[in-house]
């Protein structure tokens, strides 16, 4: 719609119409004596606003201290791989307090051996019990961002408690994985399983119960976060087994538990996907956490 | 006439900044983590912030200090800037946004969205260089309801189209020509009425 000469004057006058529209205005006025006039005064308008508030009426302050100290250079992608990698390696003083590196180690060993105590279809038992629910352990251990006095230095570093909760994670997961591997390997070797199924048995477990435990303890807190993830798993192996072994002739364990010991059953691809699931809300969660702290101090 | 002349030359140089908007590039330099960029944003930009920013408040130590908010929260945002608007609608829009912010933490300071503008009138000396009808309009200016008043500076002063302008206050581009319209009557009500004084 077009508009009207009278609404386009102002404009005119500042400068601000499009070419097609100050052309056709042009014409307009060079027939039109009322909107000349009226052209005049918003001119002369226009001539005491620029006058009034000049722009070189106030010197402009310097750029403030505080300002300056804020515009750190936005960081590489490689620079934020290093520094996470730098903040998950600082965690190992948290993490391997008071000997849990040893603990974790002996638990570990004890339940590779353990398996050789299993007849030879079931050896992988030990593994597939005891290694996620350790993970789901050391997770609520290390989720109490509330109850943590640790985590009250967070407040007077840089670092969010988010990121710091998923660098201790990260590494105690990878403590995890390394000895559970090495244990797998062990057992493989000993009893000629194939090295992917036996670290399957319990790695996507323990990847879906670990995020499961992380994003429950952000939603609630550590304690009914172990709760849900361990009554879970517990149901789960409870349904698969739930048909008695007692009597000859009945399904062993090892069939019964078949979908998660084999790493190409649908159950085991499914623990993969909720577990990506479960990190990408976790992320999300903290994220948005971030933000709106970041937000609020800045009071938008 | 030093406002005719600034009101001819950014009539003719209306082509060149309208089809490339020169701060844009310094937007993106900053999403980028360029700091000499924000500075010279802050120094292109700055006078026009902090004048608007003035003239809403009436405190130059608040007007500035809110004008290192802007520059902080441009930093942060540049990134999510998407160059729809030009930098400066976007900085005013920032401005204002933060200027209410201000006003709303700290009742005592005057806020001049709707009230009377203190007089930022030019010292004595730009004023006697004025002639009798400047000094009667600019009079008649600073006795404009701040909403008027503030439409005309973002027309006439910051150069911002009328949908810019509406989009800066946060109102209609219906608004904005009607508030237009409306401080034009104004003034030739006050201008009149200065006349009848005289006689």
């Amino acid at each position: 719609m077009r508009e009207h000469p009278l609404d386009q004057i102002p404009f005119y006058a500042a400068g601000m119409l499009s070419d097609g529209s100050r052309a056709a205005l042009e014409q307009h006025l060079s027939v039109c004596p009322a909107c000349r006039s009226e052209l005049a005064n918003w001119e002369h308008i226009a001539v005491g606003m620029i006058s009034l508030t000049s722009e070189q009426t106030l010197p402009l302050p310097p750029l403030s201290p505080i300002v300056r100290t804020s515009l750190r250079p936005h960081p590489t992608a490689v620079q934020v791989l290093r520094f996470a990698a730098h903040l998950i390696w600082m965690q190992r003083m948290v993490i391997f307090r008071s000997g849990i590196f040893p603990a974790l180690a002996l638990v570990i060993l004890m339940v590779s051996l353990s398996g050789l105590l299993f007849p030879q279809g079931e050896v992988l038992f030990p593994l597939l019990a005891l290694i996620p629910i350790l993970g789901v352990l050391i997770t609520a251990m290390l989720s109490g961002a509330q109850s943590d006095p640790a985590y009250e230095l967070v407040a007077t570093t840089p670092t969010r408690p988010g990121a710091l909760i998923y660098a201790r994670l990260s590494l105690a997961l990878a403590t995890i994985i390394c000895m559970a591997s090495a244990g797998s390997f062990f057992l493989s070797a000993i009893t000629l399983q194939p090295l992917l199924r036996t670290i399957s048995v319990w790695l996507f477990p323990l990847l879906l119960l670990t995020s499961l435990t992380t994003v429950l303890s952000q939603l609630w807190s550590p304690l009914p976060a172990t709760a849900i993830a361990l009554g879970g798993w517990w149901g789960t192996m409870f349904l698969l087994t739930r048909r008695s072994t007692l009597y000859p002739g009945d399904p062993s364990l090892g069939d019964l538990l078949a979908p998660l010991l084999d790493p190409s059953s649908q159950l085991v691809i499914l623990e993969l996907i909720l577990a990506l699931v479960f990190w990408a809300a976790g992320w999300i969660l903290f994220s948005y956490s971030s933000y709106r702290s970041v937000y609020q101090e800045n009071g938008q | 006439m030093m406002g005719y002349n600034i009101l001819m030359e950014r009539r003719s140089d209306l082509i060149s900044w309208r089809t490339d908007d020169p701060d844009l590039s310094l937007v993106r330099a900053i999403a980028r983590g360029d700091a000499r960029a924000l500075e010279e944003l802050y120094n292109h930009q700055g006078p026009g912030i902090l004048a608007y920013l003035f003239n809403r408040l009436g405190d130059r130590e608040l007007a500035e200090e809110i004008l290192q908010d802007v520059m902080l929260a441009v930093w942060q945002g540049a990134g999510r800037f998407r160059g729809k608007s030009r930098v400066r609608t976007w900085m005013l829009s920032i401005a204002r946004y933060k200027a209410i912010n201000a006003w709303q933490r700290s009742a005592p300071v005057a806020m001049h969205f709707d009230e009377e503008l203190p007089d930022p009138a030019p010292g004595p000396s730009n004023l006697a260089t004025q002639g009798d009808a400047l000094k009667e309009l600019s009079a008649a200016l600073l006795q404009l309801p701040d909403h008027q008043r503030e439409t005309l500076e973002l027309v006439f002063n910051h150069q911002l189209s009328c949908k810019e302008a509406a989009k800066v206050m946060g109102v209609s581009p219906g608004t904005v020509k009607s508030r237009l319209h409306r401080a034009k009557a104004s003034l030739r009500k006050l201008l009149g009425s200065q006349e009848d004084n005289h006689a």
